[in-house]
């Protein structure tokens, strides 16, 4: 607990202000809404009240040391206020960033796992279920990273979470699970190799590798590894990109168990004026068990959607057609999904 | 994860306050606390303290097209999720809302319009179980509100495809629901002097329907609701009385609601008044129930703060006729605006 806190307000500007000599900066809060209509088709089943409408908010604090380091924080809550994540990132000066992280997706090869250009989402994110499984490394944990600076085009990072699988915990408090999972570990590379051209400002290359320790207890596994690589490519008005990922379980024993997933993703998205785009995005996943027996043989989910956006100040009006086969990765025809999705969103 | 979302942020006058040219406008928060001393008269208090917080953030602009757009979310006690609602504004055609979560659209507006100085008489802290009219609003929905309309004259027509369906976020629907409530729509008109010419007189009249599956067992029929209701003001003076009805479409248990009720209010000065109210509702089931509650209140505003007594009686609360479910009891709220 604080004990000498001083906290200072001020009204000024009739806003959320709240600051004073003792706080480290200033906090700001933005916003939005994303309003949608589903409509499901294929085997999917009922669409029930196809309104969707999810609010967010974010508050962010940023500020500067007294060594001229800078820091920020962000707080950010995602439909009907449900906390989504916290993270406060450092910046070193030209020492690089680190970045304490929790609850977020944006750290260690999660930043990669669908970094397709799109119009508006992935195609397995746009209002379809799909179930698809994508490289996430330490992202849904408690993690820590740092990030280099960008030297001739290349920024490398490296995250880590001490503890795989366990829960989010407050300032003060430990997780443990007695699951069989240990530590964590991602390293990403990305590289802009323009050398300085105009034609190849555009191109960016990521790749990037993830481990968790697993320890052999009552389930006899292996440690778990992920590893994703892709390029991307802006020419003009044009975006396209190519990216593979992998993931091995681990798992060894159980016949039914999943041992690998590979996915193979590609998307081309076109600028048609400042306030237009159109893409079509492609995201294929293969699933494998320990076992291959003739019950189980590999099974191919397959996820296409071509979408349209269009801004109007900060309004943005989106929409999505969706297919996907073999959704969940189950084969029968119940799984073969498409949907169609409009979408209006607001950006306060 | 948006790959082409513009966004930004200024930190103008080092607040809270954050807008771009790419965003819609700025966003605010308001809010305040409640705080209330409660006290049971026949059953145990436990802690009498209560305190709500309550949290909004409200968002507005103006779109390239000239159409105005208000963003609402807002948080009620211990920071719980209440709504989300947003207001397009569209000049030649009136206001288009697309809510979630909230109670006050279509005919749930005037679930209870009687004067009161704070709350009903079923809401002033005694837990009574009322059941009032809500219409379409248990599901996410759209509410248009045109404003080609004569003067003195509101009409708000609210749809909900599924009144059942739970909120969902964006990118999503509600999916299967084991209710047999399908959609809804719900129509509410509301006139005032500059329609009839009557200074101070207001009237109030709504409709709902919900479509109820007739095949699952214990529904014969459509849900069906209706509100009308009068105020009257004069001087420090308000009066008004209000009569629904709900048939709830069952073919068994309770058929039907009938409440009404009655309020007067008298303004003793700018921050004084004081006020008395009345519920009553019937519940049509194998054995009628009457459910009463009755209210004197008192309310003193200084300031951002206001200071409320009531006194509360509710006969055969939650409709039920044991003599535990008469309650009675005197509250005593603070609240504060920020």
């Amino acid at each position: 607990m604080n004990k000498l806190t001083k906290v200072g307000l001020s009204a000024l500007c009739s806003s959320l202000a709240a600051i004073s000599s003792a706080n480290a900066g200033e906090m700001t809060v933005t916003g939005g809404v994303d309003m949608s209509w589903v409509s499901l088709g294929g085997g999917q089943g009922v669409t029930g009240n196809p309104i969707g409408i999810g609010s967010n908010l974010t508050f962010k604090g940023n500020g500067e040391l007294d060594n001229g380091w800078t820091f920020g924080v962000t707080v950010a809550m995602l439909n009907q206020d449900a906390y989504s994540s916290t993270a406060v990132n450092l910046t070193m000066g030209s020492f690089g960033s680190l970045n304490f992280n929790q609850g977020d997706s944006g750290n260690g090869i999660d930043a990669y796992d669908d970094k397709m250009p799109t119009a508006w989402e992935e195609p397995w994110g746009a209002g379809l279920g799909t179930g698809i499984q994508l490289v996430k490394g330490v992202g849904a944990n408690n993690n820590v990273q740092y990030t280099t600076p960008t030297v001739f085009g290349i920024t490398m990072a490296v995250a880590v979470a001490p503890d795989m699988g366990s829960a989010d915990v407050n300032d003060k408090g430990t997780a443990s699970t007695n699951d069989n999972t240990g530590k964590g570990m991602d390293a990403t590379i990305n590289v802009n190799p323009s050398f300085g051209t105009e034609i190849l400002s555009g191109l960016n290359l990521f790749v990037g590798g993830h481990y968790t320790e697993m320890y052999v207890d009552s389930t006899p596994s292996n440690d778990r590894y992920e590893a994703v690589g892709g390029v991307t490519l802006d020419i003009g008005p044009i975006s396209l990109g190519y990216a593979s990922s992998g993931i091995v379980t681990g798992k060894t024993t159980t016949a039914t168990d999943v041992d690998w997933y590979k996915n193979h993703m590609y998307g081309v998205a076109f600028n048609v004026n400042d306030d237009l785009s159109i893409s079509y995005g492609d995201h294929e996943s293969q699933q494998g068990f320990v076992n291959p027996g003739d019950s189980r043989e590999s099974v191919h989910m397959d996820v296409q959607s071509w979408q349209i956006a269009y801004s109007m100040g900060g309004a943005s009006i989106r929409y999505a057609k969706i297919d996907a086969s073999n959704a969940s990765y189950q084969k029968t025809s119940m799984y073969d999904k498409d949907a169609n999705v409009i979408s209006v969103s607001l950006a306060f | 994860m948006n790959k082409f979302t513009k966004l930004g942020v200024s930190a103008l006058c080092g607040s809270l306050a954050a807008v771009s040219a790419a965003n819609a406008g700025e966003l605010t928060v308001t809010g305040g606390v409640d705080m209330s001393w409660v006290s049971l008269d026949d059953s145990t208090t436990g802690n009498p303290i209560g305190m709500g917080s309550n949290l909004t953030f409200s968002g507005s602009g103006e779109l390239d097209n000239g159409w105005n757009v208000a963003l609402s979310v807002a948080m009620l006690n211990q920071d719980a999720y209440s709504n989300t609602n947003v207001v397009v504004t569209v000049p030649t055609l009136g206001d288009i809302r697309i809510d979630q979560g909230s109670s006050g659209t279509g005919i749930d507006r005037m679930d209870d319009v009687t004067p009161t100085v704070w709350e009903e008489a079923h809401g002033a802290g005694i837990g009574s179980g009322l059941n009032t009219v809500a219409g379409s609003s248990g599901g996410s929905l759209i509410e248009y509100t045109p404003n080609m309309m004569p003067d003195g004259l509101t009409a708000r027509l609210a749809y909900s495809p599924d009144a059942a369906g739970s909120n969902a976020g964006d990118k999503a629907s509600s999916g299967m629901s084991t209710s047999p409530e399908g959609s809804a729509y719900d129509v509410l008109l509301v006139a005032t002097d500059a329609l009839h010419g009557m200074e101070g007189l207001t009237l109030y009249g709504g409709m709902s329907k919900i479509s109820q599956d007739s095949n699952q067992s214990g529904y014969d029929g459509d849900q069906e609701e209706q509100s009308y209701a009068i105020i009257y003001a004069a001087g420090g003076f308000t009066v008004g009385y209000q009569w629904s009805e709900e048939d709830t479409g069952a073919s068994s248990g309770v058929l039907e609601y009938e409440n009404t009720g009655y309020g007067i209010t008298f303004n003793v000065n700018d921050d004084l008044s004081v006020g008395y109210n009345h519920f009553e509702s019937d519940q049509d089931n194998d054995t009628d129930v009457t459910m009463e509650a009755t209210s004197y209140q008192i309310a003193y505003s200084v300031g951002g703060a206001s200071i409320r007594i009531a006194e509360v009686d509710v006969d055969n609360s939650a409709y039920q006729t044991a003599t535990m479910y008469d309650k009675s009891g005197t509250v005593l709220s603070v609240s504060l605006a920020f």
